[in-house]
Protein backbone atom coordinates (compact mmCIF):
# COMPACT_ATOMS: atom_id res chain seq x y z
CA UNK A 1 0.00 0.00 0.00
CA UNK A 2 1.29 3.35 -1.00
CA UNK A 3 1.09 5.87 1.75
CA UNK A 4 2.76 9.19 2.23
CA UNK A 5 2.68 11.31 5.32
CA UNK A 6 1.15 14.43 3.84
CA UNK A 7 -1.69 12.81 1.87
CA UNK A 8 -2.49 10.71 4.93
CA UNK A 9 -2.67 13.82 7.10
CA UNK A 10 -4.71 15.64 4.45
CA UNK A 11 -7.18 12.78 4.44
CA UNK A 12 -7.35 12.78 8.25
CA UNK A 13 -7.78 16.60 8.26
CA UNK A 14 -10.68 16.37 5.80
CA UNK A 15 -12.50 13.61 7.62
CA UNK A 16 -11.99 14.66 11.23
CA UNK A 17 -12.99 18.14 10.02
CA UNK A 18 -16.22 17.12 8.33
CA UNK A 19 -17.26 14.73 11.11
CA UNK A 20 -16.80 17.23 13.94
CA UNK A 21 -17.06 20.50 11.96
CA UNK A 22 -20.70 21.37 12.64
CA UNK A 23 -20.25 20.72 16.35
CA UNK A 24 -17.02 22.74 16.45
CA UNK A 25 -18.68 25.57 14.49
CA UNK A 26 -21.48 25.86 17.09
CA UNK A 27 -19.06 25.48 20.02
CA UNK A 28 -16.67 28.09 18.58
CA UNK A 29 -19.44 30.62 17.91
CA UNK A 30 -21.07 30.23 21.33
CA UNK A 31 -17.63 30.34 22.96
CA UNK A 32 -16.82 33.53 21.08
CA UNK A 33 -20.03 35.11 22.39
CA UNK A 34 -19.20 33.84 25.90
CA UNK A 35 -16.16 36.15 25.88
CA UNK A 36 -18.74 38.85 26.59
CA UNK A 37 -20.89 36.75 28.91
CA UNK A 38 -21.49 39.45 31.59
CA UNK A 39 -22.01 42.15 28.96
CA UNK A 40 -24.64 40.03 27.19
CA UNK A 41 -26.37 39.44 30.54
CA UNK A 42 -26.43 43.21 31.11
CA UNK A 43 -27.81 43.76 27.58
CA UNK A 44 -30.54 41.22 28.33
CA UNK A 45 -31.56 43.16 31.43
CA UNK A 46 -32.60 46.61 30.17
CA UNK A 47 -33.87 47.16 33.74
CA UNK A 48 -30.25 47.42 34.93
CA UNK A 49 -29.69 51.11 34.37
CA UNK A 50 -26.93 51.72 36.88
CA UNK A 51 -23.53 50.91 35.38
CA UNK A 52 -21.74 50.29 38.68
CA UNK A 53 -22.52 48.44 41.89
CA UNK A 54 -20.69 48.25 45.20
CA UNK A 55 -19.79 44.55 45.73
CA UNK A 56 -20.07 44.25 49.51
CA UNK A 57 -23.42 46.03 50.08
CA UNK A 58 -24.78 44.11 47.07
CA UNK A 59 -23.63 40.82 48.64
CA UNK A 60 -25.24 41.81 51.95
CA UNK A 61 -28.54 42.56 50.20
CA UNK A 62 -28.33 39.26 48.30
CA UNK A 63 -27.75 37.25 51.50
CA UNK A 64 -30.67 38.98 53.23
CA UNK A 65 -32.94 38.11 50.32
CA UNK A 66 -31.71 34.50 50.04
CA UNK A 67 -32.11 33.99 53.82
CA UNK A 68 -35.84 34.59 53.53
CA UNK A 69 -36.46 33.20 50.03
CA UNK A 70 -34.11 30.21 49.75
CA UNK A 71 -33.35 29.16 53.35
CA UNK A 72 -33.57 25.43 52.56
CA UNK A 73 -31.13 25.40 49.66
CA UNK A 74 -28.09 23.30 50.69
CA UNK A 75 -25.81 25.96 49.21
CA UNK A 76 -25.79 29.43 47.67
CA UNK A 77 -23.27 30.45 45.02
CA UNK A 78 -22.76 34.15 44.39
CA UNK A 79 -20.63 36.10 41.91
CA UNK A 80 -20.16 39.58 43.31
CA UNK A 81 -20.78 42.63 41.09
CA UNK A 82 -17.88 43.77 38.95
CA UNK A 83 -17.49 46.82 36.71
CA UNK A 84 -18.46 44.51 33.79
CA UNK A 85 -21.46 42.98 35.59
CA UNK A 86 -23.13 45.41 38.00
CA UNK A 87 -25.33 42.80 39.70
CA UNK A 88 -24.97 39.77 41.97
CA UNK A 89 -25.26 36.52 40.07
CA UNK A 90 -26.80 33.89 42.33
CA UNK A 91 -27.29 30.15 42.03
CA UNK A 92 -29.30 28.18 44.56
CA UNK A 93 -31.61 25.20 44.50
CA UNK A 94 -35.28 24.81 45.28
CA UNK A 95 -37.51 21.76 45.06
CA UNK A 96 -37.41 21.87 41.24
CA UNK A 97 -33.62 21.96 40.93
CA UNK A 98 -31.12 24.75 40.36
CA UNK A 99 -32.27 28.36 40.14
CA UNK A 100 -29.98 30.84 38.49
CA UNK A 101 -30.84 34.56 38.68
CA UNK A 102 -29.11 37.92 38.74
CA UNK A 103 -30.03 39.81 41.91
CA UNK A 104 -30.56 43.55 42.07
CA UNK A 105 -27.48 45.09 43.78
CA UNK A 106 -29.63 47.38 45.96
CA UNK A 107 -32.56 45.18 46.98
CA UNK A 108 -30.92 41.75 46.63
CA UNK A 109 -34.08 40.56 44.90
CA UNK A 110 -34.44 39.14 41.37
CA UNK A 111 -38.05 40.33 41.07
CA UNK A 112 -37.38 43.60 39.26
CA UNK A 113 -35.16 41.84 36.69
CA UNK A 114 -36.68 39.90 33.81
CA UNK A 115 -36.28 36.13 33.88
CA UNK A 116 -33.48 35.31 31.43
CA UNK A 117 -30.27 33.28 31.39
CA UNK A 118 -28.53 36.11 29.55
CA UNK A 119 -24.96 35.44 28.47
CA UNK A 120 -24.95 32.34 30.67
CA UNK A 121 -26.85 30.49 27.94
CA UNK A 122 -23.97 30.78 25.43
CA UNK A 123 -21.44 29.96 28.14
CA UNK A 124 -23.31 26.80 29.17
CA UNK A 125 -24.10 25.77 25.61
CA UNK A 126 -20.41 26.16 24.72
CA UNK A 127 -19.44 23.14 26.82
CA UNK A 128 -22.72 21.43 27.78
CA UNK A 129 -24.52 21.68 24.43
CA UNK A 130 -27.89 21.74 26.21
CA UNK A 131 -27.44 18.02 26.91
CA UNK A 132 -27.72 16.28 30.30
CA UNK A 133 -24.59 15.84 32.42
CA UNK A 134 -22.11 14.40 31.59
CA UNK A 135 -22.91 13.78 27.90
CA UNK A 136 -22.73 17.37 26.70
CA UNK A 137 -19.43 17.95 28.45
CA UNK A 138 -17.98 14.68 27.17
CA UNK A 139 -19.01 15.54 23.63
CA UNK A 140 -17.46 19.01 24.00
CA UNK A 141 -14.25 17.46 25.37
CA UNK A 142 -14.05 15.07 22.42
CA UNK A 143 -14.75 17.97 20.04
CA UNK A 144 -11.86 19.88 21.63
CA UNK A 145 -9.49 16.93 21.10
CA UNK A 146 -10.76 16.53 17.54
CA UNK A 147 -10.07 20.22 16.94
CA UNK A 148 -6.48 19.80 18.18
CA UNK A 149 -6.13 16.88 15.76
CA UNK A 150 -7.72 18.77 12.86
CA UNK A 151 -5.46 21.78 13.46
CA UNK A 152 -2.29 19.67 13.68
CA UNK A 153 -3.15 17.68 10.54
CA UNK A 154 -4.21 20.95 8.90
CA UNK A 155 -0.71 22.36 9.40
CA UNK A 156 0.65 19.36 7.48
CA UNK A 157 -2.11 19.43 4.85
CA UNK A 158 -1.79 23.14 4.11
CA UNK A 159 1.96 23.18 4.76
CA UNK A 160 2.55 26.01 2.34
CA UNK A 161 0.15 28.36 4.12
CA UNK A 162 2.92 30.44 5.64
CA UNK A 163 4.35 31.05 2.17
CA UNK A 164 0.83 31.62 0.80
CA UNK A 165 -0.02 34.00 3.62
CA UNK A 166 -0.10 37.06 1.38
CA UNK A 167 -2.04 35.24 -1.31
CA UNK A 168 -5.73 35.88 -1.56
CA UNK A 169 -7.48 35.34 -4.86
CA UNK A 170 -11.09 36.48 -4.46
CA UNK A 171 -13.82 35.53 -6.90
CA UNK A 172 -12.10 32.31 -7.96
CA UNK A 173 -14.46 29.81 -6.36
CA UNK A 174 -12.72 26.97 -4.58
CA UNK A 175 -9.30 28.66 -4.85
CA UNK A 176 -10.67 31.67 -2.91
CA UNK A 177 -12.23 29.49 -0.24
CA UNK A 178 -8.91 27.69 0.16
CA UNK A 179 -7.03 31.00 0.38
CA UNK A 180 -9.50 32.25 2.99
CA UNK A 181 -9.23 28.97 4.92
CA UNK A 182 -5.42 29.22 4.90
CA UNK A 183 -5.40 32.89 5.83
CA UNK A 184 -7.81 32.37 8.75
CA UNK A 185 -5.87 29.32 9.83
CA UNK A 186 -2.44 30.87 9.85
CA UNK A 187 -3.34 34.31 11.17
CA UNK A 188 -4.49 33.03 14.55
CA UNK A 189 -2.91 29.56 14.55
CA UNK A 190 -1.32 29.93 18.02
CA UNK A 191 -4.68 31.09 19.37
CA UNK A 192 -6.56 28.23 17.69
CA UNK A 193 -4.16 25.60 19.06
CA UNK A 194 -4.18 27.21 22.50
CA UNK A 195 -7.96 27.50 22.73
CA UNK A 196 -8.52 23.93 21.48
CA UNK A 197 -6.03 22.37 23.88
CA UNK A 198 -6.99 24.49 26.90
CA UNK A 199 -10.63 23.73 26.12
CA UNK A 200 -9.80 20.05 26.53
CA UNK A 201 -7.91 20.93 29.75
CA UNK A 202 -11.04 22.54 31.27
CA UNK A 203 -12.87 19.23 30.79
CA UNK A 204 -9.91 16.94 31.48
CA UNK A 205 -11.17 15.73 34.87
CA UNK A 206 -14.16 14.30 33.03
CA UNK A 207 -12.19 12.96 30.07
CA UNK A 208 -9.32 11.39 32.06
CA UNK A 209 -10.47 10.75 35.63
CA UNK A 210 -8.39 7.56 35.87
CA UNK A 211 -5.27 9.04 37.48
CA UNK A 212 -7.27 10.53 40.33
CA UNK A 213 -9.29 7.34 40.70
CA UNK A 214 -6.14 5.23 40.91
CA UNK A 215 -4.29 7.45 43.37
CA UNK A 216 -7.22 8.31 45.60
CA UNK A 217 -9.15 5.04 45.19
CA UNK A 218 -12.73 6.07 45.89
CA UNK A 219 -11.80 8.68 48.49
CA UNK A 220 -13.18 11.72 46.66
CA UNK A 221 -13.21 13.86 49.81
CA UNK A 222 -9.44 13.57 50.17
CA UNK A 223 -8.96 14.22 46.44
CA UNK A 224 -11.10 17.31 46.66
CA UNK A 225 -9.30 18.47 49.80
CA UNK A 226 -5.83 18.02 48.28
CA UNK A 227 -6.84 19.80 45.11
CA UNK A 228 -8.61 22.66 46.94
CA UNK A 229 -6.97 22.77 50.39
CA UNK A 230 -9.05 25.76 51.50
CA UNK A 231 -12.41 24.17 50.66
CA UNK A 232 -13.84 22.89 53.94
CA UNK A 233 -16.68 20.39 53.95
CA UNK A 234 -18.70 19.94 57.13
CA UNK A 235 -21.75 17.72 57.54
CA UNK A 236 -25.06 19.38 58.38
CA UNK A 237 -25.74 19.36 62.14
CA UNK A 238 -29.45 20.18 62.01
CA UNK A 239 -28.97 22.90 64.63
CA UNK A 240 -30.32 26.17 63.23
CA UNK A 241 -27.80 28.96 63.77
CA UNK A 242 -27.92 32.38 62.08
CA UNK A 243 -25.17 33.30 59.61
CA UNK A 244 -22.47 35.71 60.72
CA UNK A 245 -22.78 39.11 58.98
CA UNK A 246 -21.34 38.70 55.47
CA UNK A 247 -19.98 42.29 55.19
CA UNK A 248 -17.08 41.97 57.66
CA UNK A 249 -16.19 38.51 56.29
CA UNK A 250 -15.92 39.82 52.73
CA UNK A 251 -13.94 42.84 53.95
CA UNK A 252 -11.45 40.53 55.66
CA UNK A 253 -11.17 38.47 52.47
CA UNK A 254 -10.68 41.64 50.45
CA UNK A 255 -7.76 42.66 52.72
CA UNK A 256 -6.14 39.25 52.22
CA UNK A 257 -6.64 39.33 48.44
CA UNK A 258 -5.25 42.79 47.80
CA UNK A 259 -6.10 44.61 44.62
CA UNK A 260 -7.52 41.61 42.75
CA UNK A 261 -10.64 41.80 44.93
CA UNK A 262 -13.32 39.15 45.29
CA UNK A 263 -14.59 37.10 42.36
CA UNK A 264 -17.21 34.95 44.06
CA UNK A 265 -18.17 33.18 47.24
CA UNK A 266 -20.36 30.29 48.23
CA UNK A 267 -22.10 29.34 51.42
CA UNK A 268 -22.64 25.71 52.33
CA UNK A 269 -25.35 24.74 54.82
CA UNK A 270 -26.62 28.30 55.27
CA UNK A 271 -28.57 28.71 58.55
CA UNK A 272 -26.99 25.59 60.04
CA UNK A 273 -24.32 25.43 62.72
CA UNK A 274 -22.03 23.82 60.11
CA UNK A 275 -22.26 26.73 57.68
CA UNK A 276 -19.04 27.47 55.72
CA UNK A 277 -18.40 30.56 53.62
CA UNK A 278 -15.72 30.12 50.96
CA UNK A 279 -14.42 33.22 49.17
CA UNK A 280 -12.40 33.11 45.93
CA UNK A 281 -10.15 35.97 44.81
CA UNK A 282 -10.58 37.61 41.43
CA UNK A 283 -7.99 36.91 38.77
CA UNK A 284 -7.56 40.24 37.11
CA UNK A 285 -3.82 40.30 37.85
CA UNK A 286 -2.93 36.71 36.97
CA UNK A 287 -3.85 34.44 34.09
CA UNK A 288 -4.50 31.40 36.26
CA UNK A 289 -7.85 30.79 37.92
CA UNK A 290 -8.57 30.34 41.65
CA UNK A 291 -5.14 31.27 42.93
CA UNK A 292 -6.30 32.44 46.37
CA UNK A 293 -9.17 31.00 48.44
CA UNK A 294 -10.24 31.58 52.05
CA UNK A 295 -12.97 29.74 53.93
CA UNK A 296 -14.73 31.11 57.00
CA UNK A 297 -16.87 29.55 59.68
CA UNK A 298 -20.35 30.65 58.64
CA UNK A 299 -21.63 31.29 62.16
CA UNK A 300 -18.60 32.88 63.87
CA UNK A 301 -16.84 34.44 60.88
CA UNK A 302 -13.42 33.06 61.87
CA UNK A 303 -11.04 31.86 59.19
CA UNK A 304 -11.03 28.07 58.84
CA UNK A 305 -8.48 27.74 56.04
CA UNK A 306 -6.62 29.85 53.52
CA UNK A 307 -4.77 28.70 50.43
CA UNK A 308 -2.66 30.56 47.89
CA UNK A 309 -1.78 28.37 44.91
CA UNK A 310 1.98 27.92 44.41
CA UNK A 311 2.17 24.22 43.47
CA UNK A 312 3.90 24.16 40.07
CA UNK A 313 1.75 21.63 38.19
CA UNK A 314 -1.58 22.77 39.63
CA UNK A 315 -0.55 26.34 38.77
CA UNK A 316 0.26 25.27 35.21
CA UNK A 317 -3.16 23.60 35.02
CA UNK A 318 -4.85 26.73 36.39
CA UNK A 319 -2.98 28.95 33.93
CA UNK A 320 -4.08 26.76 31.00
CA UNK A 321 -7.63 26.85 32.34
CA UNK A 322 -7.38 30.61 32.85
CA UNK A 323 -6.10 31.13 29.30
CA UNK A 324 -9.26 29.47 28.05
CA UNK A 325 -11.83 31.31 30.17
CA UNK A 326 -9.93 34.62 29.83
CA UNK A 327 -11.24 36.14 33.05
CA UNK A 328 -7.87 37.85 33.41
CA UNK A 329 -8.25 39.66 30.10
CA UNK A 330 -8.53 43.43 30.05
CA UNK A 331 -10.70 45.12 27.38
CA UNK A 332 -8.41 44.95 24.36
CA UNK A 333 -7.32 41.36 25.05
CA UNK A 334 -10.97 40.39 25.36
CA UNK A 335 -11.73 41.87 21.95
CA UNK A 336 -8.74 39.92 20.55
CA UNK A 337 -10.24 36.74 22.03
CA UNK A 338 -13.53 37.66 20.38
CA UNK A 339 -11.91 38.30 16.99
CA UNK A 340 -9.77 35.16 17.17
CA UNK A 341 -12.86 33.17 18.15
CA UNK A 342 -14.67 34.53 15.12
CA UNK A 343 -11.70 33.56 12.97
CA UNK A 344 -11.85 30.03 14.36
CA UNK A 345 -15.58 29.92 13.59
CA UNK A 346 -14.91 31.17 10.06
CA UNK A 347 -11.98 28.74 9.68
CA UNK A 348 -14.37 25.90 10.51
CA UNK A 349 -17.01 27.32 8.17
CA UNK A 350 -14.62 27.65 5.22
CA UNK A 351 -13.30 24.15 5.92
CA UNK A 352 -16.81 22.71 5.83
CA UNK A 353 -17.47 24.58 2.60
CA UNK A 354 -14.23 23.35 0.99
CA UNK A 355 -15.08 19.76 1.84
CA UNK A 356 -18.24 19.91 -0.24
CA UNK A 357 -16.96 22.19 -3.02
CA UNK A 358 -14.29 19.65 -3.92
CA UNK A 359 -16.89 16.86 -3.92
CA UNK A 360 -19.91 18.35 -5.67
CA UNK A 361 -18.30 19.23 -9.02
CA UNK A 362 -19.82 16.53 -11.19
CA UNK A 363 -22.66 14.33 -10.03
CA UNK A 364 -22.41 14.32 -6.27
CA UNK A 365 -23.61 11.47 -4.13
CA UNK A 366 -26.78 11.88 -2.09
CA UNK A 367 -24.78 12.07 1.15
CA UNK A 368 -22.52 14.79 -0.24
CA UNK A 369 -25.54 16.80 -1.38
CA UNK A 370 -27.07 16.49 2.07
CA UNK A 371 -23.83 17.62 3.74
CA UNK A 372 -23.67 20.52 1.28
CA UNK A 373 -27.23 21.56 2.15
CA UNK A 374 -26.83 21.15 5.91
CA UNK A 375 -23.64 23.20 5.71
CA UNK A 376 -25.87 26.14 4.77
CA UNK A 377 -28.17 25.37 7.68
CA UNK A 378 -25.25 25.32 10.12
CA UNK A 379 -23.03 28.09 8.75
CA UNK A 380 -25.80 30.60 8.00
CA UNK A 381 -28.42 29.18 10.38
CA UNK A 382 -26.42 29.11 13.64
CA UNK A 383 -25.78 32.89 13.70
CA UNK A 384 -29.49 33.48 12.98
CA UNK A 385 -30.54 31.09 15.75
CA UNK A 386 -28.17 32.75 18.23
CA UNK A 387 -29.34 36.24 17.17
CA UNK A 388 -32.97 35.14 17.65
CA UNK A 389 -32.10 34.63 21.34
CA UNK A 390 -31.38 38.35 21.62
CA UNK A 391 -34.64 39.19 19.85
CA UNK A 392 -36.68 36.82 22.03
CA UNK A 393 -35.15 38.47 25.09
CA UNK A 394 -36.53 41.86 24.14
CA UNK A 395 -39.78 40.74 22.46
CA UNK A 396 -41.22 38.13 24.84
CA UNK A 397 -43.47 39.77 27.46
CA UNK A 398 -41.55 40.48 30.68
CA UNK A 399 -44.20 38.88 32.90
CA UNK A 400 -44.39 35.66 30.88
CA UNK A 401 -44.11 32.52 33.00
CA UNK A 402 -40.92 30.51 32.39
CA UNK A 403 -39.67 33.06 29.88
CA UNK A 404 -35.98 32.14 30.33
CA UNK A 405 -36.81 28.64 29.05
CA UNK A 406 -38.86 30.08 26.19
CA UNK A 407 -35.94 32.29 25.12
CA UNK A 408 -33.71 29.23 24.87
CA UNK A 409 -36.44 27.26 23.12
CA UNK A 410 -36.58 30.05 20.52
CA UNK A 411 -32.93 29.37 19.65
CA UNK A 412 -33.44 25.65 19.11
CA UNK A 413 -36.74 26.01 17.25
CA UNK A 414 -35.19 28.60 14.92
CA UNK A 415 -32.16 26.40 14.43
CA UNK A 416 -34.23 23.28 13.71
CA UNK A 417 -36.49 25.15 11.30
CA UNK A 418 -33.51 26.57 9.38
CA UNK A 419 -31.76 23.19 9.19
CA UNK A 420 -34.95 21.59 7.88
CA UNK A 421 -35.41 24.39 5.37
CA UNK A 422 -31.80 24.01 4.23
CA UNK A 423 -32.09 20.23 3.95
CA UNK A 424 -35.10 20.47 1.63
CA UNK A 425 -33.84 23.03 -0.87
CA UNK A 426 -30.78 23.20 -3.17
CA UNK A 427 -27.79 24.84 -1.49
CA UNK A 428 -27.40 27.38 -4.30
CA UNK A 429 -30.85 28.75 -3.37
CA UNK A 430 -30.54 28.57 0.42
CA UNK A 431 -27.11 30.27 0.62
CA UNK A 432 -28.43 33.72 -0.40
CA UNK A 433 -31.73 33.14 1.43
CA UNK A 434 -30.30 32.12 4.78
CA UNK A 435 -27.42 34.60 4.64
CA UNK A 436 -29.96 37.39 4.01
CA UNK A 437 -32.01 36.13 6.93
CA UNK A 438 -28.88 36.22 9.13
CA UNK A 439 -28.24 39.80 7.99
CA UNK A 440 -31.83 40.82 8.77
CA UNK A 441 -31.79 39.14 12.20
CA UNK A 442 -28.50 40.82 13.13
CA UNK A 443 -29.78 44.19 11.92
CA UNK A 444 -32.88 43.63 14.05
CA UNK A 445 -30.66 43.00 17.09
CA UNK A 446 -28.90 46.31 16.38
CA UNK A 447 -32.24 48.15 16.15
CA UNK A 448 -33.83 46.49 19.14
CA UNK A 449 -30.89 47.62 21.31
CA UNK A 450 -32.45 51.11 21.11
CA UNK A 451 -32.36 53.46 22.94
CA UNK A 452 -28.61 53.10 22.90
CA UNK A 453 -28.08 54.83 26.27
CA UNK A 454 -26.05 52.18 28.04
CA UNK A 455 -22.60 51.42 26.66
CA UNK A 456 -23.43 47.68 26.27
CA UNK A 457 -26.46 48.57 24.15
CA UNK A 458 -24.42 50.80 21.88
CA UNK A 459 -21.55 48.29 21.56
CA UNK A 460 -23.94 45.39 20.93
CA UNK A 461 -25.79 47.41 18.30
CA UNK A 462 -22.55 48.32 16.54
CA UNK A 463 -21.25 44.73 16.61
CA UNK A 464 -24.59 43.35 15.41
CA UNK A 465 -24.63 45.94 12.65
CA UNK A 466 -21.14 44.88 11.47
CA UNK A 467 -22.33 41.25 11.44
CA UNK A 468 -25.44 42.30 9.47
CA UNK A 469 -23.28 44.10 6.90
CA UNK A 470 -20.95 41.10 6.56
CA UNK A 471 -23.86 38.68 6.11
CA UNK A 472 -25.50 41.02 3.61
CA UNK A 473 -22.28 41.17 1.57
CA UNK A 474 -21.98 37.38 1.70
CA UNK A 475 -25.65 37.00 0.67
CA UNK A 476 -25.08 39.31 -2.28
CA UNK A 477 -22.05 37.30 -3.44
CA UNK A 478 -24.01 34.06 -3.03
CA UNK A 479 -26.89 35.49 -5.06
CA UNK A 480 -24.52 36.52 -7.87
CA UNK A 481 -22.95 33.09 -7.82
CA UNK A 482 -26.40 31.51 -8.09
CA UNK A 483 -26.86 33.30 -11.41
CA UNK A 484 -23.33 32.57 -12.64
CA UNK A 485 -22.40 29.31 -10.98
CA UNK A 486 -18.97 29.14 -12.59
CA UNK A 487 -17.53 32.21 -10.87
CA UNK B 1 -16.26 11.63 -7.61
CA UNK B 2 -13.36 13.79 -8.57
CA UNK B 3 -10.45 15.13 -6.63
CA UNK B 4 -8.64 18.38 -7.04
CA UNK B 5 -4.97 18.43 -7.97
CA UNK B 6 -3.98 19.65 -4.51
CA UNK B 7 -6.08 17.06 -2.80
CA UNK B 8 -4.48 13.69 -3.12
CA UNK B 9 -6.30 10.54 -2.26
CA UNK B 10 -4.24 8.04 -0.41
CA UNK B 11 -6.05 4.85 0.31
CA UNK B 12 -5.40 3.73 -3.19
CA UNK B 13 -3.53 0.85 -4.67
CA UNK B 14 -0.85 1.99 -7.06
CA UNK B 15 -2.88 0.53 -9.90
CA UNK B 16 -5.99 2.59 -9.21
CA UNK B 17 -6.26 6.30 -9.80
CA UNK B 18 -8.85 7.95 -7.60
CA UNK B 19 -9.36 10.64 -10.21
CA UNK B 20 -10.68 8.20 -12.76
CA UNK B 21 -12.41 5.81 -10.41
CA UNK B 22 -16.10 6.42 -9.74
CA UNK B 23 -15.73 5.00 -6.23
CA UNK B 24 -13.50 6.81 -3.79
CA UNK B 25 -12.76 3.81 -1.67
CA UNK B 26 -12.66 0.07 -2.19
CA UNK B 27 -13.68 -2.54 0.32
CA UNK B 28 -10.06 -3.08 1.36
CA UNK B 29 -9.68 0.65 1.90
CA UNK B 30 -12.76 0.74 4.10
CA UNK B 31 -11.43 -2.07 6.28
CA UNK B 32 -8.07 -0.32 6.45
CA UNK B 33 -9.74 2.95 7.51
CA UNK B 34 -11.89 1.18 10.10
CA UNK B 35 -8.83 -0.55 11.59
CA UNK B 36 -6.90 2.71 11.76
CA UNK B 37 -9.88 4.57 13.25
CA UNK B 38 -10.12 1.87 15.93
CA UNK B 39 -6.39 2.17 16.61
CA UNK B 40 -6.59 5.97 16.76
CA UNK B 41 -9.83 6.64 18.65
CA UNK B 42 -10.45 3.91 21.26
CA UNK B 43 -6.81 2.78 21.03
CA UNK B 44 -5.51 6.34 21.35
CA UNK B 45 -7.83 7.03 24.25
CA UNK B 46 -6.73 3.88 26.08
CA UNK B 47 -3.11 4.87 25.59
CA UNK B 48 -3.79 8.41 26.84
CA UNK B 49 -5.71 7.09 29.86
CA UNK B 50 -2.96 4.63 30.77
CA UNK B 51 -0.31 7.31 30.32
CA UNK B 52 -2.24 9.62 32.65
CA UNK B 53 -2.40 6.89 35.31
CA UNK B 54 1.25 5.84 34.86
CA UNK B 55 2.43 9.45 35.08
CA UNK B 56 0.23 10.11 38.12
CA UNK B 57 1.74 7.06 39.85
CA UNK B 58 5.40 7.48 38.99
CA UNK B 59 6.09 11.21 38.72
CA UNK B 60 7.97 12.32 41.85
CA UNK B 61 5.34 14.89 42.77
CA UNK B 62 2.68 15.33 45.46
CA UNK B 63 -0.50 13.44 44.58
CA UNK B 64 -2.61 16.38 43.38
CA UNK B 65 0.21 17.67 41.15
CA UNK B 66 0.92 14.20 39.79
CA UNK B 67 -2.74 13.67 38.88
CA UNK B 68 -2.90 17.04 37.10
CA UNK B 69 0.37 16.32 35.25
CA UNK B 70 -0.96 12.93 34.17
CA UNK B 71 -4.18 14.40 32.79
CA UNK B 72 -2.30 17.03 30.79
CA UNK B 73 0.17 14.44 29.43
CA UNK B 74 -2.75 12.23 28.42
CA UNK B 75 -4.36 15.08 26.50
CA UNK B 76 -1.07 15.88 24.75
CA UNK B 77 -0.57 12.22 23.78
CA UNK B 78 -3.91 11.45 22.14
CA UNK B 79 -3.72 13.53 18.91
CA UNK B 80 -0.22 12.29 17.93
CA UNK B 81 -1.36 8.68 18.45
CA UNK B 82 -4.30 9.39 16.16
CA UNK B 83 -1.95 10.88 13.57
CA UNK B 84 0.42 7.91 13.83
CA UNK B 85 -2.51 5.54 13.34
CA UNK B 86 -3.06 7.06 9.92
CA UNK B 87 0.56 7.79 9.03
CA UNK B 88 2.26 4.42 9.47
CA UNK B 89 2.54 2.42 6.25
CA UNK B 90 2.09 -1.02 7.65
CA UNK B 91 -1.06 -1.89 9.54
CA UNK B 92 0.50 -4.93 11.32
CA UNK B 93 3.43 -2.77 12.42
CA UNK B 94 0.98 -0.12 13.70
CA UNK B 95 -0.92 -2.72 15.71
CA UNK B 96 2.33 -4.11 17.10
CA UNK B 97 3.61 -0.66 18.14
CA UNK B 98 0.29 0.30 19.74
CA UNK B 99 -0.06 -3.00 21.59
CA UNK B 100 3.51 -2.84 22.90
CA UNK B 101 3.17 0.78 24.09
CA UNK B 102 -0.20 0.06 25.66
CA UNK B 103 1.21 -3.02 27.43
CA UNK B 104 4.18 -1.06 28.82
CA UNK B 105 1.94 1.80 30.00
CA UNK B 106 -0.60 -0.63 31.49
CA UNK B 107 2.20 -2.30 33.44
CA UNK B 108 3.44 1.04 34.72
CA UNK B 109 -0.10 2.12 35.54
CA UNK B 110 -1.33 -0.93 37.43
CA UNK B 111 1.65 -3.06 38.48
CA UNK B 112 2.62 -3.55 41.24
CA UNK B 113 -0.96 -3.15 42.40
Amino acid sequence: MKRNFRPAMTWLHDWSGIITGWLIFAIALSGTLSVFRPEITVWMHPELTRETADPIPAAEAAITWLSTHAPHSPDWYLDVPTPRAPFTLALWSDKNGYVFRPLDPLTGSPDALRDTHGGEFFYRFHFELQLPYPWGRLLAAIAAMALVLTLLTGIVAHRRFFADFFTFRPGKGQRSWLDAHNLLGVIALPFHLMIAFTGAVTLSTLLLPWGAQTLYKSDLTTAQHELHPAAIERPVTGKATPLAPIGPILRTAEQHFGKTGILSFYIENPGDQAAVITVTAGNTDSIGITSHVISFDGTTGTILAEHTEHRPVITTFNVLYGLHVARFAPGITRWLYFLSGLMLTALTGTGLRLWTISRTRNTPRLSTTLVDRLNVGFIAGTPTAFASYFLANRLLPVSLADRATLEIRTVFLTWAALLLFAALRPATKTWPELLSLAAITCAAVALISAPWHRSVDATTALTAFIFAAAFAAAARRAALKKRHPTT
Amino acid sequence: MTTEPFQTHLFTQTTRDARTSPMATTRTDRLDIAARALAGIPGGYTLAALLSVAAARWLPLPRADAVAAGMMLGLVAWPPVMMTAFALHSLPRLCACLTLTTAILATLAYWPA
